[in-house]
């Protein structure tokens, strides 16, 4: 399982990912009519895997500068995120293409960015819950 | 030629930049700017990932709010003249981030310039040119430097100042130009 970083808001306890991605990244994709999708069904309602799903990153200093929060500017300089968005965390094995959870895969689309896909045609509602499914094993870097 | 993801991803950072500076960058507006940014920035090359973050820590030099990255012992003066001689300006703006790199703000700046100039982002050379112009603006060679760049994005630049900088020039280079002669109208 690879070791993903992902940069959300947190939940209300604070100390879990927020679920869904309305009102903000959390843990889930982006649908239409969302100008920002990250998926977009098909008229079934059904996504592809390799056609787009939930961002990762190898590691917080290979993240892209608005994803990192700002006030880690101090060992990030290029940090320009939002100071109300944690990076978490999840897996420990290497960033490359592989289960990040059941029916759940990593691939790469640069050696510094990874999208999570379902491994095989389903439901938005299923790939949905199968990512929610991860909530319990994501940790704040911080 | 730069890829129209990167084109898209560094506009959206030049405005993220542009709300930091009205020190509204932890805003819901910020937020959005942020929100569009993963689209293009999902899509970039490594390199074209590098060379973002890198624009990210250098845009915090014009609000006096930069942090150098750790001390590296390969980031030596012999090594910025065969970076620069080589035109590799991706590594030449690398080293200018490190601690152990002492130059003045204002010839930073204009290094600075001159780098993203070379490397076709004129938008931001432009603000480079403009903050050594600021600090030092009777030095000439910054001027010119910001002129060239108002003129690569093909902003309007007056006449007096076009004089005044092909003048330098010409003093510089020893060129024979009669003063205030060239462009007069024929």
């Amino acid at each position: 399982m690879p070791k993903i970083y992902r940069t959300m808001l947190p939940d209300s306890s604070g100390t879990k990912p927020k679920l869904g991605c309305v009102d903000g990244p959390g843990l889930g994709v982006r649908v239409p009519p969302d100008p920002n999708a990250d998926v977009f069904p098909d008229q079934n309602g059904d996504i592809m895997p390799q056609t787009g799903g939930m961002s990762a990153a190898p590691s917080v200093g290979e993240m892209l500068p608005h994803l990192i929060p700002k006030r880690m500017k101090h060992v990030y300089s290029q940090a320009n995120g939002s100071n109300k968005r944690d990076v978490w965390f999840m897996g420990e094995g290497p960033f490359a293409n592989s289960e990040v959870a059941p029916s759940l895969k990593l691939r790469l689309t640069s050696s510094k960015h990874g999208l999570v896909e379902p491994d095989s045609k389903m439901p938005i509602g299923r790939f949905q819950i199968l990512l929610s499914e991860t909530q319990d094993q994501w940790r704040t870097v911080e | 030629m730069a890829s129209e993801q990167y084109q898209q991803y560094k506009k959206l950072l030049l405005k993220l930049h542009d709300l930091t500076v009205q020190e509204r960058d932890q805003t819901d507006e910020a937020d959005a700017v942020r929100d569009a940014m993963d689209a293009p920035g999902s899509k970039l090359t490594a390199l074209e990932h590098q060379r973002v973050s890198g624009l990210s820590a250098d845009l915090y030099m014009l609000l006096n709010d930069e942090v150098k990255e750790p001390t590296d012992p390969s980031s030596t003066p012999n090594a910025f003249a065969k970076f620069w001689d080589a035109r590799n300006w991706d590594a030449v703006l690398s080293i200018l981030r490190k601690q152990n790199v002492v130059i003045s703000d204002d010839e930073l700046a204009h290094v600075r310039a001159l780098c993203w100039e070379e490397l076709g982002d004129y938008d931001v050379a432009l603000l480079f040119a403009e903050y050594a112009a600021k600090l030092k603006p009777d030095n000439m060679d910054y001027r010119f430097t910001l002129v060239r760049n108002q003129l690569n994005l093909g902003m309007h630049v007056n006449s007096k100042t076009l004089e005044d900088i092909v003048m330098h020039i010409a003093r510089k280079h020893d060129l024979p130009v009669a003063e205030s002669s060239f462009l007069q109208p024929a």
